[in-house]
């Protein structure tokens, strides 16, 4: 047998571990996160339905002067766009994975105390990765693939022809983030602190002096501007990119095109034949040699003394929950897989913020200013069930083999839970409340609805908090030190799914509160409206007083039977 | 101080320990002696809490382990085979975590842990993050940490793995000398010699059940011809040949 084959028989072999391991997983659990992703893949396809069959029934439009097939223009345009987005999306989680894998995995240390051809080893951690990454690709892109089928009344062989392209279209980003963490994991040691921070500084104002232009831009128009649509989305659609290689095989395969069909699969598969000798060069070249360089990486005195102010800033907590807090914060702060996504992040947040110039003032219709305005909210709410489902759900099961220490603590365990729902729900609030605020002001909202959507928000940081670290404490995974793997798990997924359910309820009460009290406020009623949002008010804390207990309770429960 | 009465433990249908008496004095030494999967750690475990007995009771200082946790383990410490500390902070700030969850008084704290500290020759990489350090540096901290709130009872499970002659050395005096000032420890280990040179009693378990109570010497009594504690050991857990 050879070594590319063994490693890839083993990993095969964990998967079915792993899988079989689902058995064993509560029922409650299984049917809820089953029901939820299915829920979830209806609704993604709902949405690309709707839009592919109104762009499909929009016939010939007047660009400038000229008469133009909208739906022939746009379709292969919307699907490249979307093709594009989700080889963005994998070549970043490609690359905290591929990172993960090289230089955090017990296998690795073994693997490379062996003979086997590091070019081997290349093509193992390739297909690791893109396995990875390709099924949550295949979960996002699938509604959109069957949709466009359906709207374009497409032969049968488009879901072969989409499966073979597929292959070669996840093997690229994985490829290029296999070669991201190589690169960054031979580069970071070596250079000096200030080089580092002197690169981020360079690319940050880089990227303001490539967006600028375009922030002054007002995107949101009451009427369709055609001319400006068919320019915009032209940009996305280069003939250079794997994505438009990618959604060319299917707007050829809907039209039984064989020959473009063909001459896009080939172009997909060369490029990933040659994604995967590239990576092969360069972990011959690099892993080695960064591996060796984050091994003897110097120890961090200087950092210690830095964060000395800490302890001294929660003077104010109880010693046990001071230190616990202040392991939490060093932990994270100290661990780059941790503190480089949310960096990234916050990097798409401040992104959301400066895109935000259509106030609710701007335009005149009141259906508008609703939207904007419970839009404005679900962006808020969703980045706090974003951070408390990656970076709050996995902090119980992070003390995994630690948690020998806490456990002869003479504490009681339910101490740790409320430690990390409080310190949490206070970095949530931060985050998101200043978000909401940030966002408020720069849409212009009205006070009443800044407010209620304010208090939805900072309300909505106790109940995902609570139902993060109850969660967490309820299904703990005490084997994995990967933050990413753990939140990845079903109990992960289960934490997310029952965050977006709380999440929409809320946003649904909010918006119902607010339209309510508009019309109401039109027809002279001003107790009605006041009516309105006190209902709104009471909904949200209820909800959140449910997703707060219940949780919390489950997790209290569990965590002081569990045995270590 | 430590007293474990008929003490069972399950793991669904494998028997880990099997109706365990035992009792362990103030200021005792004792060694804790048996094969693999004989059920030391499974019993210390459930001495520290971590495990909870499927039957059967265990106190220290006479506190039940599962009804008054908190009060037993004031009174505890253990020294884990493997010393899984985290790996993100430096040791010092570790000593203070454990400081802040065994609520020491901050009054004089940076003096007792550079002190203990010092007895585990830790002081020159106090500073550094945990996981720079060797296994024989965590296992040492580890001691430190054990250390910090001056427990009663120590339970200490295979200390010396990763530790170097010297470190041995050290921990086995201040070990004794801590016993001579009334502190307990149970110790489970392989290294026989080093139990027949510090151990006061020493109990042998195998397959969950124990086989053996007494001094070194009442031990090497049991068997027709008395040798070394590793003969002796050998052969009274030899398996049935079948």
């Amino acid at each position: 047998m050879s070594p590319l084959r063994a490693i890839l028989v083993a990993e095969l072999r964990k998967l079915g571990h792993a899988a079989a391991g689902v058995r064993r997983e509560s029922r409650l659990k299984i049917v809820v996160v089953a029901t939820g992703m299915v829920l979830l893949w209806l609704v993604m396809f709902a949405l690309a339905w709707g839009s592919l069959r109104a762009i499909d029934r929009f016939g010939v439009g007047m660009v400038g002067d000229a008469a133009v097939s909208i739906s022939e223009v746009m379709m292969p345009r919307v699907l490249g766009i979307a093709a594009a987005v989700l080889q963005v999306m994998l070549v970043l989680s490609c690359a905290l994975l591929a990172f993960q894998s090289y230089f955090r995995s017990a296998e690795m240390r073994l693997l490379l105390g062996t003979p086997v051809p590091l070019r081997a080893l290349s093509l193992a951690k390739l297909a690791e990765v893109a396995f990875f990454g390709a099924w949550a690709a295949a979960y996002l892109g699938s509604p959109m693939l069957l949709a466009y089928g359906l709207v374009r009344h497409a032969p049968w062989t488009l879901y072969p022809i989409a499966a073979a392209a597929f292959l070669p279209f996840v093997v690229i980003p994985a490829a290029l983030g296999c070669m991201l963490a190589l690169g960054a994991a031979h580069l970071a040691p070596r250079l000096r602190r200030g080089w580092l921070v002197a690169l981020a500084g360079v690319l940050v104002v880089g990227a303001i002096v490539l967006l600028r232009p375009r922030l002054g831009e007002t995107r949101f128009r009451e009427t369709v501007d055609l001319g400006r649509l068919v320019e915009l989305s032209g940009r996305a659609h280069s003939p250079y990119l794997p994505s438009t290689w990618f959604a060319e095989t299917l707007v050829a395969a809907a039209r039984c095109e064989g020959a473009a069909v063909g001459f896009n699969l080939v172009m997909l598969a060369a490029n990933a034949a040659f994604a995967g000798w590239l990576l092969g060069g360069v972990t011959d070249a690099t892993l080695l040699g960064a591996w060796s360089a984050l091994a003897s990486a110097p120890g961090s005195r200087r950092r210690a003394r830095k964060h000395a102010w800490l302890p001294r800033l929660l003077g104010g907590l109880a010693p046990p929950y001071r230190w616990l807090v202040v392991k939490d914060v060093l932990q994270f702060a100290r661990d780059p897989a941790q503190w480089s996504q949310a960096a990234i992040l916050f990097g798409v947040l401040a992104l959301y913020v400066a895109n935000m110039r259509t106030s609710p003032r701007a335009v005149s219709a009141i259906m508008w200013q609703g939207w904007i305005t419970l839009l404005n909210t679900m962006a808020s709410l969703l980045v706090a069930a974003t951070l408390t489902t990656r970076f709050v759900f996995p902090l119980i099961s992070l003390e995994g083999r630690r948690f020998w220490l806490l456990s002869l603590a003479p504490l009681p365990r339910r101490s740790l839970i409320w430690q990390k729902l409080w310190l949490s729900t206070a970095a949530t609030a931060a985050v998101t409340g200043g978000l909401a605020l940030l966002s408020g002001w720069r849409l212009g909202l009205p006070p009443v609805s800044l407010a209620v959507s304010l208090l939805t928000v900072l309300a909505a940081s106790l109940g995902l908090s609570a139902l993060a670290v109850g969660l967490g404490a309820t299904y703990p995974n005490f084997r994995e030190e990967n933050p990413g793997r753990i939140v990845s798990g079903l109990g992960g997924t289960l934490c997310f799914m029952l965050s977006l359910a709380y999440v929409s309820l809320a946003a649904a009460a909010q918006t119902v509160a607010l339209r309510w009290s508009e019309v109401a406020r039109r027809w002279g009623l001003d107790w009605s409206a006041a009516a309105g949002i006190a209902a709104c008010v009471a909904v949200v804390l209820l909800l959140t007083a449910l997703a707060t207990w219940l949780p919390l309770r489950a997790g209290i429960r569990n965590l002081e039977r569990v045995e270590v | 101080m430590i007293r474990i009465e008929a003490l069972t433990k399950r793991f669904g249908e494998k028997l880990a320990v099997d109706r365990l008496d035992l009792e362990v004095r103030a200021g005792e030494f004792f060694c804790f002696l048996g094969p693999n999967g004989a059920g030391k750690t499974t019993t210390i475990k459930v001495l520290t809490g971590l495990l909870r007995p499927t039957s059967g009771q265990v106190t220290v200082g006479g506190h039940d382990v599962v009804r008054k946790p908190e009060a037993a383990k004031r009174l505890l410490g253990y020294v884990p085979d493997m010393p899984f500390l985290y790996d993100r902070l430096t040791g010092r700030e570790l000593l203070q975590l454990v400081a802040g969850l065994y609520g020491l008084p901050s009054d004089g704290l940076a003096e007792r842990l550079d002190a203990v500290l010092a007895t585990f020759e830790l002081g020159g990489v106090a500073n550094q993050l945990v996981g720079d350090l060797s296994h024989g540096m965590r296992q040492k901290l580890s001691f430190a940490a054990t250390f910090l709130h001056e427990p009663q009872v120590v339970v200490v499970d295979e200390p010396w793995v990763g530790l170097d002659p010297r470190s041995i050395h050290r921990v086995k005096r201040f070990l004794k000398e801590r016993t001579r000032a009334g502190l307990t420890v149970f110790m489970s280990t392989h290294t026989l010699s080093i139990a027949e040179e510090v151990a006061d009693r020493i109990g042998i378990i195998h397959q969950g059940r124990l086989l053996a109570l007494g001094s070194v010497d009442e031990i090497k009594g049991l068997v027709e011809h008395p040798g070394s504690l590793e003969e002796v050991f050998l052969e009274l857990t030899q398996e049935d040949a079948a």
